[in-house]
Formats: structure tokens, C-alpha cells, sequence
């Protein structure tokens, strides 16, 4: 007898696509719909922004240079250079620009006597910058009026008349006019048009010209206030630049069309080995703004991630789908195996079958998701911070590609695995029982493809601790789905027999074979469980920020209050408002430039602590330990301290940046290095919304440098405007940040981010749908037939309603309440942990989400099943 | 007790309308056992229901116990069901996730009777289940399956009985021993039986015989 030929790949392609060829309805993608929806939703997402993300982040390195304002930019905090930096920076053609903070507040008398009136502040917070006559170097300033910007920042010369005028109304400083523009936001705050006056420290401005678009505008990161622009001359004049007032002096240079890349490398080491005790920070058109270019690489690892868990949830469709075609193709897998086909040639048919569909799927959401940056430029490209460099980003598709193959692949290999196990015999009963687990074989191939996915995820994560984390909350979330749906099951089994037959519908449908609770657990309760865990977060964020602890929220900070000012002001202040807290610390500004003698850029710190040596850092000093920060390592200075400089470090960022007591910590301090010793570590509680400094030096020699005061006022609300009046007038040099001013500019900010992760989770909820939705077609069948026996017998339409919305409602809640305790255990885990802020559990915010949950599960049920209802009668009592 | 009037009942088909019923005016008396014989395709099934109010009807009138249909509405038909109708079919329709005595006690839940269980119990009983309470459809054979059925169809002492081929899937022993039951119950409740069967013999064993054609009722059978 000859050996049986082994059963070739080639052959089972051949039958596979004898098969998807459609039978006798000819329709190919029968029973497939939900399997490639749920596919290509999950490519089509991560896709999406993984090709939306490079396409920013490409933009902004397109276009360095005008984001930059030029091809290299050199700032430093509190000073301008010195004459030989100078020197050396104006060699090639440079431009000066310094920004601060400032208050204007309106000229006129008349409409500060109105805002008096109505007990309105009657100063704002600008963004004040000061440019040159060579500013901007790239780019485009544009102007209402095609003004142009030299002309609209010119001081003015004023009439003879118009000074005698203003004499009477001004004091002597405030005689000076100089020209000024500034952005859309400063103009409808102040319900003023251009050409009014403020006053900004001892001058005056004219607003000539709304400031339309500035090109470096994003080079700094988020604004807290409107920016006003105006000239060198005007802004020394207005007194502001007092020694150590918070003032950033940036030096652009732009260099030769020849000078690439390389050219700016070797110019950047220069700066640091000609001036390495400058402190200042360098950066280049490469990285123009690392602050936004890291936002837009963290927002789209977020949103990666939940594209990712769409995709897994996605996946129980996918095996849905699979395993409800094997059962339908039973009879020729019966057949196949009963004229010898071995269990793995059965395999291989279906697996190529899944394949081409997973293949297509695939090149579907790819390209979909590929369109998506073209799509928003058109939509949206007015509104983004940069043009999006449109084009073809391989390694966003290379890895929504490699998550959706192993997504499929990871859900279906258990379905397709089960065909091998199948006996012919079971395969041509009509039986519905579990046939157990797949061969060991497949189960290390659904095992070594999660392994995969989250390999993949923790491989394209700058923070890889949140990919591994993401992955374990998705997998744990997974798990315990899966066993709320056993559970659920067996407490079903064992709540007996309910009287009312709706009840013991219901019931009986949750037991038994084949019954979707596991597709709607699984499906609805990591969709709850995601956004659950988002709700919880944003509650708590808005909760934090929106004043909701009043006894730890200052009404005001106060910036650069001169030496002489702090305790004059101090006292003015308590005379005139009821002010039931202050706080007040001197402040400066300082950079880390290394930490035993090791540079601070070769120091590998953590990913939480890294931003402590990114830039300038706020610092003082103190005789005392400041009010909430405990000691929690080494010992405080005696008050009556002389030696050489101490300081005292963050314990939590001291533990992210390998730093001990005994460490020496370099500091640049206005242009000159100090080091200190670490004498102890201490814990800052940076949620509190006092001050708070990561360093506090041992008072001398800082004491001498020149420096500027910080204080918080907490007050009763009705003297806040009062107060800001006096502050404004009396003391215009002070910025006035007004917490509950600041909090909704933060609001704004935090509103539109949750929008964007709103509208990610949607996506994962409309993927949960879509299982669901394919859950309810599967079982469609069953429940028409008990619909018919049930009328047969007497029940009228909404007797059976009421079974199917009580099978639906007990699903959805079991799924909602495993799925609110997951996500608040997830929200936890992110308040505790990264964001370092206290914990509060909203019940109403979880419960809306569970009922949210529980009434989609309903509805979405009952309208897949409502067609049941409505099934004629007597086509199914025949057939059946 | 079962009145209808030039019934009929067509249906839209790619090859345009088929006459399923036409004309159909029947009259079957209270307690009367009525047999009802023809070849596949005759019509006889779809009359059974247009009869039970499964099926509604293109034209002409049907009146069960004083009740007519035309007036009802499909849930209003249920309820009618519930009291007045108890049907048996060739696949017996259990409901799989439910026990033998779940199933049985079913339609008086659902007429919201308090005794449901008691009633299904002696109903059960009568049907000779006494002991297969607990057991689930599946883990039954076909002539039991169709004893529950008919303890089903009979508990809410409907006094209309219809039954389609139910001795269809069975045995010619089991389908004996079904029939004798069928018509003993029948008998002795005074119920009104409307039999559909290919067999004439089965038929013969009603007070009465029709044969149908082509939707078209005949009279008095072989």
C-alpha cells in the first residue's frame, strides 16, 4: 500500500477559494461584515493617528525655522547676554527678543471708573514681547490692515496739544506713547477695537493692529494670556525690566542657506565650550518646539493606545465571526474530514479564508487611515498649530498593520483551532456543546501573538512603562470580563427558576449554549471600562482645578515683586481685602547644569523626572522648611547657617534623577554657576497649589543676587476685583495671575484634549457595538424561534420585549459594574501614580457610566432582536 | 365552534401570486374531531394557521369561538391564544431552555394563572410524564417531546385543539400511541379537534374527514 500524500497548502488554497467564492448565494462576504468593520475600525484608527501624529511632528520640522524664528535659538532667563556672548551670537544675522509676562490695564479714565463701577478688575494679563527690526527672521508677522509691523510698534509722536491733554490725566512717567499690536483674544477681553491705549508699567501703548498670525508663536509652549508685541524701546521704558523680573532673553540666529544641520551642531558645541557657564538653552530648527512635539507624541501613544484596545475589542467580533461561518460551514468541514482531509489541511482552508479577509481588512484601514491628515488639512488646516507635512508615513502603517494582523490572529486561532479538534460525529450532530480548547499548539500561537501586541506597543512608546501598563490594564480587564461572564452564568444557574416566564426567559437565554454573554461582557465592559476609567480621571482633573478645594486654591499669585516692594504691598494688601492666607518666597530662576560634574544632558533620568533638568527651574531659598514640605531624609540647616551653599532636593524627583544626600548639585544663576550640596531630601506636594520648588538653597550668597518676590494671596472672592485694582495701579510692575483666570484658560486647554479622547473612546464603543451587533445576528435565529413558540402560546409583543430587555439589562449591568470597577481601579492607579494628585471617587460620574452602559446594552439589544418581534409565525413553525 | 367563509389566502412569488387558500368555508361544530387529509402543498397547513391566528388570511372571514379574527390585532390574537387555542405541531416547538414542566406551565404563566405549577404537574401526569419534570427537551425522546407538547397545548383547557402532522416524526408505534392520546384527551375534555394528517387512516379516527386540494376544501375525504 502507498503512503498517503500529504494534503498540500496548494490544495487548500484551491478549496478555500472554491469556498469563498460564495456557494450557491454567491455572496462573498457573507457572514463576514462585522469581522471586517471591526478590523478595519482598529487599523483604520491606529492608523489614523500614528500618520495624523508624523504628519504634525513632520510639520513642525519642516517648519523649524519659523516656529524657531530662525535657524538657532539662544535663551536666557532673568538677563540679557553679556557683551561677549553678544559678540560672539551677532556674528551672523541675528534678531533680540525679550517676552515676559505683564499686566495692561485700560488708559482711559472713564472706562476704569465703569469697571470700578461694576467691581471689575480692571488690569489683564498679556504676553508681553519685545522685538527688533529684524524680528521675525523666518516667517510672516501679519497684521490687520496689512499693517506693517515696524510702522505698528513705532513710538509715537505726539501733538503738542495732545501731551498738554494727557498731562492733566496722566502721571509724569506715563507720558510716553508708543505703538503696540496684539492678538484677537486681548482685543475681546477688554471689549476694546485697535487704536485704544493701555497702560503697561510707566508707559502708555496704542493697540494699533491686530496681531493676525505669528509664525514662532508655538515655539514656547501653551500661552497663559494674549500676546502683545511691541518694541525693545517700550518695553525699558515701562520699568519692568527690573533685576531679577521673570524675563526671557531669546538671540535667533539665521545662518546661511549653506549651513546644514551639521553646521548647527558644531555652532550649538561651540556655544557650550566658548560660554559653558552661560545657562542658556539652546535649541534648533530640528526641534523647534520639543515641548509641542512631545504633547503631539504623547497625545497620539494615548490615543494609539486606545485605538489599540478598539482593536481588541474588536477582536471578539472577529472570533465571533469566525467561529459563527466554521459552524455554518460545518457540514463541509464534516464532509472534507469524512473523505479523509486530516484536521490541519481543514486548518490551513480556513485559515487562508481568514487571512485574505484579515489581508483585505487591513489594506482597507491602512489606506483609510493614510487619507486621514489629508482630510484634516483640507477640513482643519486652518485651526492646526503647524501645516502638517502631508505624505506616506511608513512606520505609523507598519505598526497599526502589525496590530491588526495580530489582533486577528491572536482572536482567530482559538475558533479555528477548534475545527481541528471537532470529530466528524460532533461536526454532523446537531449538538451546540463546547468542544473544550485548541490544541496546545494554537493556544502558544494566541498567547505568543498578545505577547506580540504588546511587544509592538511597548516598541513604538517613548514611555514604555505606560505601554506595559496599558497592556496589562487592557489584559487584566480581559480576564476579568471573561470570568464576570462565567460568574454570571453561574449565579443565573443558581438563582433558580423565577416564576414570571420573562424572567425565566431571560435567564435561560443567559445559560445557554452558544448565548452572547460572553461578546457583550466582553465587548460593552472594556469599552465601559475605558471610558469609565476616562471619566474618572477628567472628574477628578476638573475637580482639582475648578476650585472644588477651596482652602488650598490661592486667589492670586503675585510674580516679580521687587525686594522693596513685597512688604509695603504685603501690607496695602491686608488693609484693603479680607485675606485669610498669604504665602511669600523669594524666586529666581536657575538651570541644572550638572549633578556631581556629570553634564545634566548625559544624566539618565527618569521619564518622570526628566523635565527637572529640561530649561530653567524656578528655585529660592529659606532659613526654614517651607510651610507642607517634611523632611524626609537628612537633616535642615541651622537657622543661623553660614557655610558653603546647601540644598535641599524633591525626594520623589531626587529618586528619578539618582540623586542622594551629600550629591553636588551645579546650578546656573543669572549667568554664573553655584553648586550645593544635597543636605536632605524632602516631600513636596505638588497638588497642593501653594508654591512649590523642587530645589530650596541654604540662604547665602543667593541672598545677594538680584531677585524678585512670588506670593499667593488667599482671599474672600468679593475683594478679589478691589484688590486687583490697587495692585494694577499702584504697583504695575507686579503680574497678576488670577487663579480662577488661569484655571479656565487650563479648562479650555483640558476640554479639548478630553474631546480628542472622548472621541477615541467612541471609537472603542463603536467597536464594541459592532460585536455586539454581530452577537445579535448570530443569535438571531434562536430568537426568533422563541418569539414564535412564545406567541404561539399566548405572549404578546411586549411580554417577549420585556424577556429580551431583562437578558440585555442583566448583561449590560453585569459587564457595566465589572467594567466601572476595573476603570476606577485604572483611574487610581493614573491619579495616585503618574499625576501624583489625591484620589476622589465620583459615585454619580460612575454611575451614570454604568446606566449609560446598561441602557446601550438594552437598546442596542433590543434593536438587533426587535425584527424578531415582528417575524411571521408560520414560515418558522414549518421549517423547524 | 370554527367558522370560515370564502377564505383565502395568496402569496406574492417571483412568478407572480399563489393562490394558497381559495375559498375555503368550513364549519366545525363544538367537540367535533375533524380531520383534515391532502397531499403536500394542498394548503392544509397554512388553513391550520389562518386558523390558530398564526397566518392572517387575504380575504373572507374566520370566527374560532364566537371570536372573529378580522377585528383582532396580532397581540389580541395572542391573548385569545392563550385561552381559547392550544396547538401541537409536527416538531413539537419546545422551548429548549426550559424543562418539561417549564414548558407546560408556560402558557398559564403567561395567562398569569396563580396554580400554573400544580396544573402542569397533573397535566403531566395525564400524559404519562409524571417523572420527566426536570428534564430538558434534549434529554428526551420524540414521542415524549410530543407528549409535553400536547400536555402544553392542553393545560389552559383551550376548547380548540389543533394539531399538524404530530405523529410526523415518530414511529409508527410512538405515532399510535400519541394519537390514541390526542383523541382520548379530546374526548374526554370535549375539546374541538382539527387534525392535519397525510394519513387517511389517522383521519378516519376523527368524527370526520375533509380533503383539500389546490387550497380548495373537497368535503368529505376517502
Amino acid at each position: 500500500m502507498s503512503q498517503p500524500k500529504q494534503l498540500s497548502w496548494r490544495l487548500a488554497l484551491k478549496l478555500a477559494r472554491r469556498e469563498m467564492q460564495g456557494g450557491p448565494d454567491g455572496r462573498l462576504f457573507a457572514g463576514f461584515r462585522i469581522f471586517l468593520l471591526c478590523l478595519v475600525l482598529g487599523v483604520f484608527t491606529i492608523a489614523a493617528v500614528g500618520s495624523l501624529s508624523a504628519s504634525l511632528v513632520g510639520g513642525l520640522a519642516a517648519q523649524g525655522q519659523s516656529i524657531l524664528g530662525g535657524d538657532m535659538d539662544f535663551r536666557l532667563v532673568h538677563r540679557a547676554a553679556f557683551d561677549d556672548e553678544r559678540a560672539w551670537l551677532t556674528r551672523h544675522k541675528s534678531s533680540e527678543i525679550a517676552t515676559m509676562r505683564v499686566m495692561a490695564r485700560l488708559a482711559d479714565e472713564g472706562a476704569l471708573q465703569d469697571l470700578e463701577a461694576q467691581d471689575l478688575p480692571e488690569a489683564m494679563l498679556v504676553e508681553a514681547k519685545a522685538v527688533d527690526a529684524a524680528y521675525p527672521l523666518y516667517g510672516k508677522i501679519v497684521l490687520s490692515g496689512d499693517m506693517d509691523l515696524s510702522k505698528a510698534i513705532a513710538p509715537i509722536e505726539l501733538s503738542q496739544a495732545q501731551t498738554q491733554a494727557q498731562t492733566q490725566a496722566q502721571t509724569a512717567s506715563q507720558k510716553m506713547l508708543y505703538g503696540a499690536v496684539a492678538e484677537q483674544g486681548l482685543f475681546d477681553r477688554l471689549d476694546i477695537t485697535p487704536g485704544t491705549e493701555l497702560v503697561l508699567g510707566d508707559i502708555r501703548v496704542r493697540l494699533n493692529a491686530v496681531l493676525v498670525s505669528e509664525p514662532d508663536r508655538n515655539a514656547g509652549g501653551f500661552p497663559l494670556a494674549p500676546r502683545l508685541m511691541l518694541s525693545h524701546q517700550a518695553l525699558t521704558a515701562a520699568g519692568l525690566l527690573r533685576p531679577g523680573a521673570l524675563v526671557n532673553y531669546h538671540y535667533r540666529l539665521r545662518l546661511p542657506e549653506a549651513a546644514d544641520n551639521e553646521a548647527v551642531k558644531s555652532l550649538r558645541a561651540d556655544a557650550q565650550n566658548l560660554f559653558p557657564n552661560a545657562g542658556w538653552r539652546v535649541r534648533d530648527r530640528s526641534d523647534a518646539s520639543p515641548s509641542m512635539r512631545r504633547f503631539i507624541e504623547r497625545l497620539g501613544l494615548f490615543l494609539t493606545l486606545v485605538g489599540l484596545t478598539a482593536l481588541v475589542v474588536g477582536g471578539v467580533g472577529v472570533g465571533n465571526a469566525i467561529a459563527a461561518y466554521l459552524q455554518k460551514r460545518r457540514e463541509t468541514i464534516a464532509i472534507v474530514k469524512a473523505l479523509g482531509g486530516s484536521g490541519r489541511f481543514i486548518f490551513r482552508i480556513y485559515a487562508l479564508q481568514i487571512g485574505a479577509l484579515s489581508v483585505l481588512a487591513l489594506l482597507v484601514g491602512l489606506s483609510l487611515g493614510a487619507a486621514v491628515p489629508y482630510f484634516v488639512q483640507a477640513a482643519a488646516g486652518a485651526v492646526l498649530p503647524v501645516k502638517l507635512a502631508l505624505g506616506l508615513y511608513p512606520q505609523p502603517l507598519f505598526a497599526a498593520g502589525g496590530f491588526g494582523l495580530l489582533a486577528a490572529a491572536a482572536f482567530a486561532l482559538w475558533p479555528l483551532g477548534l475545527v481541528e479538534k471537532t470529530p466528524v460525529t460532533a461536526l454532523f450532530r446537531a449538538d451546540t456543546q463546547a468542544v473544550g480548547r485548541p490544541a496546545a499548539r494554537y493556544m502558544l500561537g494566541i498567547g505568543l501573538c498578545f505577547i506580540g501586541l504588546a511587544a509592538l506597543a511597548m516598541m513604538i512608546s517613548e514611555r514604555r512603562d505606560v505601554a506595559l501598563w496599558f497592556g496589562v490594564g487592557v489584559g487584566l480587564s480581559y480576564l476579568a470580563l471573561r470570568g464576570a461572564a462565567s460568574l454570571l452564568v453561574f449565579f443565573v444557574r443558581r438563582a433558580g427558576r423565577p416564576r414570571q416566564p420573562e424572567w425565566r426567559m431571560a435567564l435561560a437565554n443567559i445559560m445557554r449554549p452558544n448565548a452572547p454573554v460572553r461578546a457583550v461582557m466582553l465587548s460593552i465592559g472594556l469599552s465601559v471600562t475605558l471610558l469609565s476609567a476616562i471619566s474618572m480621571v477628567d472628574g477628578n482633573i476638573n475637580r482639582q482645578i475648578s476650585g472644588d478645594l477651596p482652602e488650598r486654591t490661592p486667589s492670586f499669585f503675585l510674580l516679580d515683586i521687587a525686594p522693596n516692594q513685597i512688604d509695603p504691598l504685603m501690607t496695602k494688601a491686608k488693609n484693603l481685602a479680607d485675606i485669610s492666607h498669604v504665602e511669600q518666597t523669594a524666586m529666581l530662576r536657575g538651570q541644572i547644569l550638572s549633578i556631581n560634574d556629570v553634564l545634566a544632558r548625559d544624566i539618565k533620568a527618569s521619564p518622570d523626572a526628566a523635565w527637572v533638568l529640561r530649561g530653567d527651574r524656578g528655585l529660592t531659598y529659606a532659613l526654614t522648611p517651607p510651610p507642607g514640605g517634611k523632611v524626609v531624609e537628612g537633616a535642615w540647616w541651622p537657622e543661623d547657617y553660614d557655610g558653603p551653599p546647601l540644598v535641599s532636593f524633591d525626594a520623589e524627583e531626587a529618586a528619578g534623577l539618582g540623586v542622594s544626600i551629600g550629591d553636588k548639585i551645579t546650578v546656573n544663576i543669572l549667568g554664573r554657576p553655584m553648586s550645593a550640596t544635597v543636605a536632605n531630601l524632602r516631600y513636596v506636594d505638588w497638588a497642593s497649589g501653594g508654591m512649590n520648588f523642587v530645589m530650596v538653597f541654604s540662604p547665602k550668597p543667593l541672598i545677594y543676587a538680584p531677585h524678585t518676590y512670588l506670593a499667593t494671596l488667599t482671599m474672600a472672592e468679593k475683594d478679589e476685583a478691589k484688590l486687583a485694582r490697587m495692585l494694577a495701579r499702584d504697583y504695575p510692575n507686579v503680574t497678576i495671575i488670577r487663579v480662577k483666570e488661569a484655571i479656565a484658560g487650563m479648562r479650555d486647554i483640558l476640554t479639548n484634549l478630553g474631546l480628542a479622547v472622548r472621541a477615541m473612546s467612541a471609537v472603542t464603543l463603536l467597536a464594541g457595538i459592532f460585536v455586539l451587533a454581530g452577537a445579535m445576528a448570530a443569535g438571531h435565529k434562536a430568537r426568533v424561534y422563541d418569539a414564535v413558540v412564545m406567541k404561539v402560546l399566548g405572549a404578546t409583543r411586549r411580554r417577549i420585549l420585556a424577556a429580551f430587555a431583562l437578558e440585555y439589562a442583566l448583561m449590560g449591568l453585569g459587564a457595566a459594574v465589572i467594567a466601572a470597577g476595573a476603570g476606577t481601579l485604572a483611574a487610581y492607579a493614573l491619579i495616585v501614580g503618574p499625576m501624583q494628585a489625591e484620589f476622589v471617587f465620583l459615585p454619580l460620574t460612575l454611575a451614570l457610566t454604568v446606566f449609560g452602559a446598561v441602557a446601550l446594552t438594552v437598546i442596542l439589544g433590543l434593536l438587533g432582536t426587535y425584527s424578531a418581534l415582528s417575524a411571521p409565525a408560520a414560515p418558522v413553525l414549518r421549517s423547524e | 365552534m370554527i367558522e370560515t367563509q370564502n377564505l383565502t389566502v395568496t402569496l406574492p412569488s417571483r412568478a407572480g401570486e399563489v393562490n394558497i387558500l381559495r375559498g375555503v368555508d368550513l364549519s366545525v361544530a363544538g367537540g367535533e374531531t375533524v380531520g383534515l387529509i391532502g397531499p403536500s402543498g394542498s394548503g392544509k397547513t397554512t388553513l391550520l394557521m389562518v386558523l390558530a391566528g398564526l397566518e392572517p388570511a387575504t380575504g373572507g372571514q374566520v370566527t374560532v369561538a364566537d371570536n372573529a379574527y378580522q377585528q383582532m390585532s396580532e397581540d389580541d390574537l395572542a391573548r385569545f391564544r392563550r385561552t381559547h387555542i392550544g396547538i401541537v405541531f409536527q416538531s413539537f416547538h419546545l422551548v429548549p431552555t426550559m424543562t418539561a414542566l417549564e414548558n407546560v406551565m408556560l402558557p398559564l404563566e403567561l395567562a398569569g394563572l396563580d396554580d400554573a405549577q400544580t396544573k402542569a404537574e397533573a397535566m403531566l401526569g395525564e400524559v404519562g410524564l409524571a417523572a420527566r419534570h426536570d428534564h430538558y427537551p434534549a434529554q428526551m425522546s420524540g414521542g415524549e417531546q410530543q407528549r409535553v407538547a400536547l400536555a402544553r397545548a392542553l393545560v389552559a383547557d383551550p376548547p380548540v385543539l389543533f394539531a399538524d402532522e404530530p405523529t410526523g416524526n415518530l414511529d409508527q408505534k410512538t405515532g399510535t400511541a400519541i394519537m390514541d392520546l390526542i383523541l382520548g384527551l379530546a374526548k374526554s375534555r370535549n375539546t374541538t379537534l382539527f387534525l392535519i394528517t397525510h394519513d387517511s387512516a389517522l383521519a378516519a379516527r376523527c368524527d370526520r374527514t375533509l380533503k383539500m386540494q389546490d387550497g380548495i376544501l373537497l368535503g368529505q375525504g376517502d
